[in-house]
């Protein structure tokens, strides 16, 4: 390979410099896609961590008997798996809870007593422990009964995979496509030079050395291209994602650090991939034995 | 690694205990039904010249695709230095033509590289070490008579120097077997005899010759051995010599027909 290595290069960069334009067209190409594919995954992680906050704000309650011994009831919910926290709530807050929510339409006045009983808020670790939780919980003496949001819980989870595989398609689409465009777009150099080709089997080279200056070419500029895109995708989340959090603060937006150090090599690679792919696909339409 | 260095076990048996082109009742059908050869017959021995004439259709053309299996026969046999191509892999395709040198009507040079660059891209493929290919390149490019225009472009050559360089880049590789598919047709008589004079060098030198031309000139001013096809046949095959031009210049006289299709009409 070494042998080969420097006449693999000196080709990569001759006919870069004789079809500058075709070049241009490649890099382009592999560039604005990325930049669709870059976006669309900043979209979909997004997307994601919507529907994860929202299932956090699902927890378990477990209602306790007025006898029940508060503390052991809070030790045993803390052995069952899956429990993050159990946060204690008194009758009395609970009370004071719901005449708030009510916005006036009772009146503690208005209770001889308070009907309410106490009560854990069990936090758990993911949507998916919910029903064990609750099941275990229910178990417990001096638990009298358990409520979790079996339904929303459901949706979200519903939403949530739903989320997942709509982005997973559209991800592969995108790649698929991605590998197609570029191949075409390289054909053209490809074809430009199937003269060439012809002659290099003629004389006898070998299949892969024929290939190999054209896929290094297609690296080459599947690099530049998703450099350039992951560069101003990067560039743009990190300005654009802290003012949205100023302005929208409700709605979980995934950190630039935690999303780019991620997302920007993976583009890189794709792009890579991509261009290497391509020409590869397209200097074997012109490779006949 | 990468498919660069496992060349498949191939060597031509070129030691002249077996023909070097050896062709058995072949057919070649196209995809298209036309039948391009019937029930091809042959046999050219080591060290041999050998002109194959006919007009344009008559099959010369696909009967040297088989030998370099650019084509793969229908149903027959094509040996080449007792190498059955109809079994050749793919993959070994490269190897066979290290040792089966071909040139063209239309020269087929890489028009960004110089003539010595040109010779020396069929050396650089097969990795032969650096050091050792300027002085091959020089050598072939003596033999043609190109040495004082080794870095010229072809754009910068005459048809019949470019031809030349494309019989030094053929001949780099030192092949057993050297195919001309109309190698002077777009040559001036000239340029055309340098060829002929250089083709019958490389013969001298030991290796078969295959031309294919519809130049009966150049064929009957040779006279060597001639294999004349028509519509797919093999109709003649004379004998050193056996061939000369007629002298209106406008057709065949067969002195001494060789085989028993003598009958049929040129």
């Amino acid at each position: 390979m070494m042998g080969y290595s420097g006449y693999f290069f000196r080709e990569v960069l001759t006919n870069i410099r004789r079809s500058p334009l075709m070049s241009v067209a490649s890099v382009t190409t592999v560039l604005v896609l990325t930049l669709i594919l870059g976006y669309f995954t900043a979209l979909m992680m997004n997307l994601e961590a919507l529907a994860h906050s929202l299932l956090r704000e699902v927890q378990v309650v477990a209602y306790l008997d007025d006898d029940a011994n508060r503390v052991s009831v809070a030790q045993q919910l803390d052995r069952i798996p899956g429990v993050e926290e159990a946060h204690f709530v008194s009758k009395e807050t609970a009370l004071k809870k719901l005449v708030e929510r009510m916005q006036g339409r009772i009146k503690v006045d208005d209770l001889t007593r308070n009907p309410l009983p106490d009560s854990y808020e069990v936090a758990v670790d993911s949507a998916d422990s919910l029903e064990l939780v609750a099941k275990r919980a229910q178990r417990i003496a001096g638990v009298s009964y358990v409520k979790y949001g079996e339904e929303i819980a459901q949706r979200m989870l519903r939403f949530n995979s739903l989320v997942r595989t709509v982005g997973v398609v559209i991800l592969g689409l995108l790649f698929l496509s991605t590998v197609l465009i570029v191949s075409n777009t390289i054909r053209l150099t490809v074809f430009a030079r199937r003269k060439e080709i012809e002659i290099m089997q003629m004389v006898g080279a070998a299949e892969w050395f024929i290939r190999w200056p054209f896929i290094m070419e297609g690296v080459l500029q599947g690099l530049v291209g998703s450099v350039v895109a992951a560069t101003l995708v990067g560039g743009s989340y990190s300005l654009v994602v802290p003012k949205l959090m100023q302005t929208i603060t409700f709605l979980p937006i995934v950190q630039a650090e935690d999303l780019l150090p991620m997302l920007i090599p993976a583009l890189i690679f794709n792009g890579a991939f991509v261009g290497g792919l391509g020409s590869l696909l397209s200097v074997n339409k012109f490779l006949k034995v | 690694m990468f498919g660069l260095f496992n060349r498949p076990e191939l060597e031509l048996d070129t030691s002249g205990n077996v023909p070097m082109v050896d062709i058995c009742e072949l057919d070649l059908v196209y995809e298209n039904g036309h039948q391009a050869l019937h029930q091809v017959n042959l046999q050219i021995q080591k060290g041999e010249f050998v002109f194959l004439v006919g007009t344009t259709g008559s099959g010369k053309s696909s009967l040297l695709k088989l030998l370099y299996r650019e084509l793969r026969p229908s149903s027959g046999n094509v040996l080449v230095g007792g190498l059955d191509l109809g079994d050749l892999a793919r993959n070994e395709v490269p190897y066979l033509r290290r040792s089966v040198g071909v040139i063209f009507q239309d020269f087929r040079l890489l028009g960004n590289k110089t003539a010595a660059e040109n010779v020396a891209y069929a050396l650089e493929i097969t990795g032969t070490a650096k050091r050792k290919i300027p002085s091959r390149v020089a050598q072939v490019l003596e033999l043609v008579g190109l040495s004082d225009k080794a870095k010229r472009l072809p754009s910068q050559l005459s048809g019949g120097e470019q031809q030349r360089v494309a019989i030094a880049r053929s001949l780099v590789n030192q092949p057993s077997l050297l195919l001309a598919d109309e190698p002077t047709g777009n040559l001036d008589p000239d340029s055309t005899w340098d060829i002929m004079q250089i083709l019958s060098r490389v013969q001298n030198a030991g290796t078969t010759v295959v031309v294919a031309t519809h130049n009966q000139q150049v064929v009957d001013l040779m006279r060597k051995r001639v294999l004349v096809m028509k519509r797919g046949h093999l109709v003649h095959d004379l004998a050193r010599g056996a061939y000369r031009l007629d002298g209106r210049g406008s057709g065949l006289h067969v002195d001494q027909p060789s085989t028993p299709f003598s009958a049929v009409e040129l």
